[in-house]
């Protein structure tokens, strides 16, 4: 049986059949762009707010959320979602200034700071009609103290008098937690009046008052530890109400007409597409079938070099800044020159152009110029890339050339990227500090576990805002004891400063008292050497009116969806 | 052959209780709880989320509650998103199915159909053309195949779209199903092919042809028949697995299918699901071999059961 | 059959064990050699193996630093001097294509090693072994079966790497060629994929138990060891040897699907699986990096497949016309 020539010639056919579809993919440099329907040419209509009709749909790319309940959840795609159909007191504007959204006016602050007095608008209704009062508000905060409920973001409320107390009384009898729960310092003073008391004064409460964790619950709907009701059966107070929803696939939102802000919804619906691969979704966003996205830095340079896409990218800094975390409790890394020489010998600059194809703002700050005013090269002469400082830094940690420098193992989330970035070190502290690193890639969780547990030497890792207010930045991640502290950093120095900003009523003194722990912190690199801010990128369609005028920069998944009711479209 | 039924579905049962024992023990020796956020959680909340998960006992305790709860049919819930496990697992599988049964006839269609005109054109053009066909599908994974095709027939030319799946829109059909059965579909061929050749030699066959009996009727009546035994016993496993869903392909195509569930419970340590699923795997799985046994016998009487 | 054939007389002589077997390994092998796709097949691979292995060693073929980093070269084209083009951090793409190429052939025959340790005393366990033997080992088999890959696949890397075991965790003696991630991998990998093949190998045995020749070699007194060696697993040896060949490419496949959902082997190792990652992630902007490992997962998948498909033809002795 001799198998003619045929069947070998097809064979190599079929090698080059693979090879011809591969490279129809490799040609890619100039592909046609992919017709944006509708194109330009309707961009320029202004649309006068308030009065115009909902017109239009706008199909976002999101993550599926995790937890519906605003008093639980903690994830940033979850926030997208309840900014769209729940409001609080207050909104954050684009400036992240509190104004008011349910409430009438700014709040009563009492002369001593600690009593927080808030009127409501006159005849607030939920979407299905019932009526939308002080009692509300007051049950959303319970439910976040609420011990059984147990919200992740009740660390932010530990000013609230009793909130503590309350969140810590899981194993004690309905009747104690009964009356734990009345002694949260919340109470519907009437209808449309709500009362706040704090244990001390703490300057940030108004923008506590615009987060989730202080939202609503509608007391015809929920109870303090009871389950919240999923998406189509709850009941909102925002912009927007769902009326379709498909876990992990899709959710589909309609005008609530019951929302009193000023501005209401101008598009007659909003569809969230749950994609989870960012690189899928950006194909969809070519094929036009969603209208907004992010771009993943991988992409970029391939975004930026498309005539179309290039044009529809837009591009900012992020609340969200990542660097060398190290752990003081580490032998070799509680030596300071140790740590400033890792810093010392790390480009920023060289890593963030060629791996990270220039996506993020390179900086040896820790927070975001747009919460601290220092700009991100503050502190290039104490921990910036030089490579004589980091040798000399290690000679002085008795290091000299890397000689006898013990086992260093750095942890990081498993993926393309971050292999890229961890190799990129790798290299470069072996040329500067002839010292060898071990990489080590995880899945999230366990890298997680281990950050937690503070079994680890180094990882790379870093913080997003939770709210816009420098104390966030601080508070709880390098204070001695801080419950976020992971790296186990503890100097006097910097618990002095923040014992005195925590609490201080003076605006301007308190966040220079903020930027002077950052200034220790960095210096000092206790437990975080800065790289990078991470710049946020999205692709928005251009018939998209609202979106990237209002970006923000603790925007979640697309640029402005925390305001949602300003989005506008063209397309029909 | 209905003892024999009954038998192999009473022998499920300790193989159920094997499973879920291995995996609940297993699941969780590995490192990193569902409640291990990027954002470290206060050692109060994870208290609260542990009492609440019951996942404050000993693990031995966890055990006994978990089979108990299983016993009466309760799977527990998502840490993740609160629902019940069996609402979960029943929307995904929803989807899983309808996208696995549509690769599945894909599969077998271009299997058979390769097959059977390769082996009776042996070594002429069919065959070539056949083999062609099935080994370039096979020769690539399908997690470079997926977005290949997503390029090629979505964005380069806009045939189907790149997103979702749903069924008889053919926009939405195509892609996924042919990501999804090519590799099986090459499979099947190759199968189909040797065994059609391996019946064709067979002196019976031979027999037939010299009665004079037409070669389409060999080849329909009596080659394809006793061909399709060796395909059948692979065919339960490739449905099974077709069935359970593909984290590559839901993933490439953005469908909320039950393999990316189970791939992303496992990331994110989601018990409930993890063991849910697992379960839910393995009964598919022992039913589908149980299928194939059946038919087995049903195709070639020489098997007793 | 062709007519020109030598080896004619030797098909006649299975009264005598000796000849028979010699008889089948030698026409085996001249069928093989004739079968000109599987010939080709067989030597392309050995050409990538034994260039991937010289790449190790010989700078020469090697070409540039499969670890040295240039950042004003990122993601250049093929050239003459970079033939494949260089990577995001400026590696050579040639070399980084050799290391993946060996690491992932190391991963096909390493995984396919331990899977037909596993199958065949599993499958030769459970058909020659009893009723009793034969219960449990099936039982097993199918609990293997019914446990999910992904989970197994986690759980080992957990318990092994990072750990100071010797040869499989951090700590010493290591296998010379084959890391710990390296192995972590293939044990996780041959750990989910032996059931095919010890099912395979029990069903070929108990068929073969009842065929007349061992009935026979019963019959005549022939030791049980006896009548396994020189019977029973030379006739699997073909459903064996098809299995191992396709069970490669899969393997090598399975590797990339893992390294593309996080789970791949850890840097400063590379697979094709993970190269084909890092292209997938760098789609648009750097294509070539995608298209080299994917075109040779593509011809390691046809060479093994065509190899495979030659090797049964030529050890089954009815596929002959």
């Amino acid at each position: 049986m001799t198998k003619p020539k045929w069947r070998m010639l097809l064979s190599v056919l079929a090698m080059f059949a693979v090879l011809a579809i591969a490279a129809a993919c490799g040609d890619d440099d100039n592909a046609e762009p992919t017709k944006a329907p509708g194109g330009t040419a309707a961009a320029g209509s202004p649309t006068a707010p308030a009065v115009t009709k909902p017109s239009g749909t706008i199909t976002i790319r999101t993550i599926q959320f995790e937890s519906w309940d605003p008093h639980f959840a903690d994830f940033n795609q979850d926030i997208e979602h309840f900014f769209m159909v729940w409001r609080g007191l207050y909104h954050l504007d684009a400036d992240s200034k509190p104004q008011p959204a349910m409430a009438a006016g700014m709040p009563t602050v009492s002369a001593d700071g600690k009593t927080y007095t808030v009127k409501l608008q006159p005849g607030l209704k939920w979407s299905d009609g019932q009526p939308l009062d002080a009692a509300d508000f007051v049950l959303g905060l319970q439910r976040t103290c609420n011990p059984d409920n147990a919200g992740h973001y009740q660390y932010i409320l530990t000013a609230v008098v009793g909130c503590d107390d309350y969140y810590g009384a899981a194993k004690k009898t309905a009747e104690e937690k009964a009356a734990l729960q009345k002694a949260v310092g919340v109470r519907a003073v009437d209808a449309t009046t709500i009362e706040y008391k704090l244990t001390d004064p703490q300057p940030t409460f108004t923008i506590l008052l615009a987060l989730w964790p202080t939202f609503p619950a509608p007391k015809h709907k929920a109870t303090v530890d009871g389950k919240w009701a999923g998406p189509m059966e709850n009941v909102y107070n925002g912009p927007f109400k769902p009326s379709a929803y498909t876990e992990k696939d899709k959710m589909e939102l309609v005008p609530n007409d019951q929302y009193a802000g000023k501005q209401k919804a101008q598009v007659e619906k909003l569809v969230l597409r749950y994609i989870d691969d960012p690189a899928v979704a950006l194909n969809a966003y070519r094929a036009g079938e969603i209208d907004a996205t992010t771009v993943p830095s991988t992409q970029l340079k391939a975004v930026k070099a498309d005539p179309t896409l290039g044009k529809e990218l837009v591009s900012y800094a992020a609340t969200r800044t990542t660097g060398i975390e190290p752990n003081l409790k580490d032998p070799t890394l509680a030596k300071l020159d140790v740590r400033l020489a890792l810093s010392q010998a790390t480009d920023r600059k060289t890593l963030n152009d060629t791996i990270l194809n220039g996506a993020n703002i390179p900086s040896t700050t820790w927070m975001p110029p747009s919460r601290s005013g220092t700009k991100p090269d503050a502190f290039d002469a104490a921990i910036g890339f030089n490579p004589t400082k980091a040798a000399e830094s290690l000679k002085r940690a008795g290091y000299d050339k890397g000689a006898g420098f013990p086992k260093l193992t750095v942890l990081q989330v498993d993926s393309a990227t971050n292999k890229a970035i961890g190799e990129f070190l790798q290299a470069e502290w072996k040329k500067y500090l002839g010292i060898e690193i071990t990489l080590e890639y995880t899945d999230s969780r366990t890298r997680s576990s281990r950050f937690n547990s503070g079994d680890f030497q180094i990882v790379l890792g870093g913080w997003g805002e939770d709210y816009p207010d420098p104390e966030n930045w601080i508070l709880g991640l390098y204070e001695t004891g801080g419950s976020i502290n992971k790296q186990s950093c503890s100097m006097k120095a910097i618990d002095d400063v923040i014992a005195k900003a925590k609490f201080n009523q003076k605006d301007e003194e308190r966040r220079q008292q903020y930027r002077d722990a950052e200034k220790l912190v960095v210096e000092n690199v206790c437990g975080m050497a800065p790289m990078w801010q991470v710049g946020f990128h999205a692709v928005v369609k251009p018939y998209i009116k609202g979106m990237v005028e209002n970006k923000k920069a603790d925007d979640k998944q697309v640029p402005g969806d925390t305001s949602v009711e300003l989005w506008t479209t063209t397309k029909k | 052959m209905v003892a024999y039924t009954i038998r192999r579905i009473l022998l499920m049962i300790p193989l159920l209780f094997a499973v879920a024992t291995v995996t609940f023990f297993l699941m969780h020796s590995v490192e990193g709880g569902p409640f291990d956020t990027e954002k470290p959680l206060s050692e109060a909340a994870r208290q609260r989320l542990n009492e609440r998960y019951d996942l404050d006992g000993t693990l031995l305790t966890q055990y006994v509650n978990y089979l108990q709860r299983t016993v009466q049919g309760d799977f527990g819930i998502s840490f993740s998103n609160d629902r019940p496990v069996r609402d979960i697992i029943g929307d995904r599988f929803s989807v899983s199915i309808q996208l696995g049964i549509s690769a599945f006839l894909f599969a077998v269609t271009m299997g058979l159909t390769l097959g059977i005109i390769a082996a009776i054109n042996q070594n002429g053009i069919g065959d070539y053309v056949g083999v062609f066909i099935a080994t370039s599908g096979a020769a690539l994974p399908s997690f470079i195949l997926a977005p290949f095709l997503v390029i090629l027939f979505a964005l380069k030319v806009d045939w189907f779209d790149v997103l979702g799946w749903e069924l008889w829109n053919y926009k939405k059909m195509v892609l996924p199903t042919v990501a999804l059965g090519m590799l099986p579909g090459a499979f099947v061929a190759r199968i189909a092919r040797a065994s059609m050749l391996d019946i064709l030699r067979q002196d019976y066959i031979r027999t037939a042809r010299a009665k004079g009996v037409k070669e389409t009727r060999v080849i329909i009546q009596h080659a394809v028949k006793n061909a399709m035994i060796p395909v059948l016993t692979v065919l339960g496993p490739i449905f099974a697995g077709l069935i359970t869903g593909s984290f590559i392909v839901e993933n490439a195509f953005a469908i909320p299918g039950l393999g990316n569930t189970f791939v992303g419970s496992v990331l994110i340590r989601d018990y409930g699901v993890i063991m849910g699923v697992t379960l839910f795997y393995a009964v598919v799985i022992a039913a589908m071999n149980l299928i194939v046994d059946l038919l087995y016998a049903v195709a070639d009487p020489r098997i007793r059961l | 059959m062709a007519s020109n054939t030598i080896a004619q007389p030797f098909d006649f002589a299975s009264e005598e064990l000796a000849t028979k077997q010699r008889g089948l390994w030698s026409m085996a092998f001249r069928r093989l050699i004739r079968n000109r796709l599987a010939l080709v097949s067989a030597i392309i691979l050995i050409l990538i193996a034994s260039v991937s292995i010289t790449a190790q060693y010989v700078p020469a073929v090697e070409r540039h630093s499969a670890v040295q980093q240039q950042y004003t070269n990122t993601n250049a084209p093929p050239s003459a001097e970079y033939w494949l083009g260089t990577d995001v951090l400026g590696r050579d793409s040639w070399a980084r294509l050799m290391y993946g190429t060996l690491f992932s052939l190391k991963i096909g025959l390493g995984t396919q090693f331990i899977v037909l340790l596993i199958g065949i005393t599993v499958g030769m366990g459970a058909a020659l072994g009893g009723k009793v033997s034969d219960g449990i080992l099936m039982w097993i088999t199918d609990l293997a079966y019914a446990f999910p890959d992904l989970l197994a696949i986690i759980l080992f890397r957990q318990v092994l790497l990072g750990r100071e075991w010797p040869i499989i965790g951090s700590g010493n003696p290591q296998l010379l060629g084959f890391p710990a991630p390296l192995l972590v991998t293939i044990l996780a990998i041959s750990f989910v994929s032996w059931v095919t093949i010890a099912r395979l190998i029990r069903g070929q045995m108990l068929s073969i138990k009842e065929q007349d020749y061992v009935l026979a070699a019963r019959a005549i007194g022939a030791s049980p060891w006896r009548i396994v060696r020189a019977h029973m697993l030379p006739n699997t040896l073909s459903t064996v040897i098809v299995s191992v060949t396709f069970g490669i490419p899969l393997a090598i496949f399975a590797e990339g699907a893992l390294g593309f959902i996080g789970l791949g082997v850890p840097s400063p190792y590379t697979s094709l699986g993970a190269l084909m990652g890092d292209g997938y992630s760098n789609l648009f902007a750097n294509n070539w990096l995608v298209v080299w490992p994917a075109i040779m997962v593509a011809v390691l998948m046809l060479c093994f497949t065509f190899l495979g498909d030659g090797l049964r033809d030529a050890l089954d002795p009815r596929t002959r016309k």
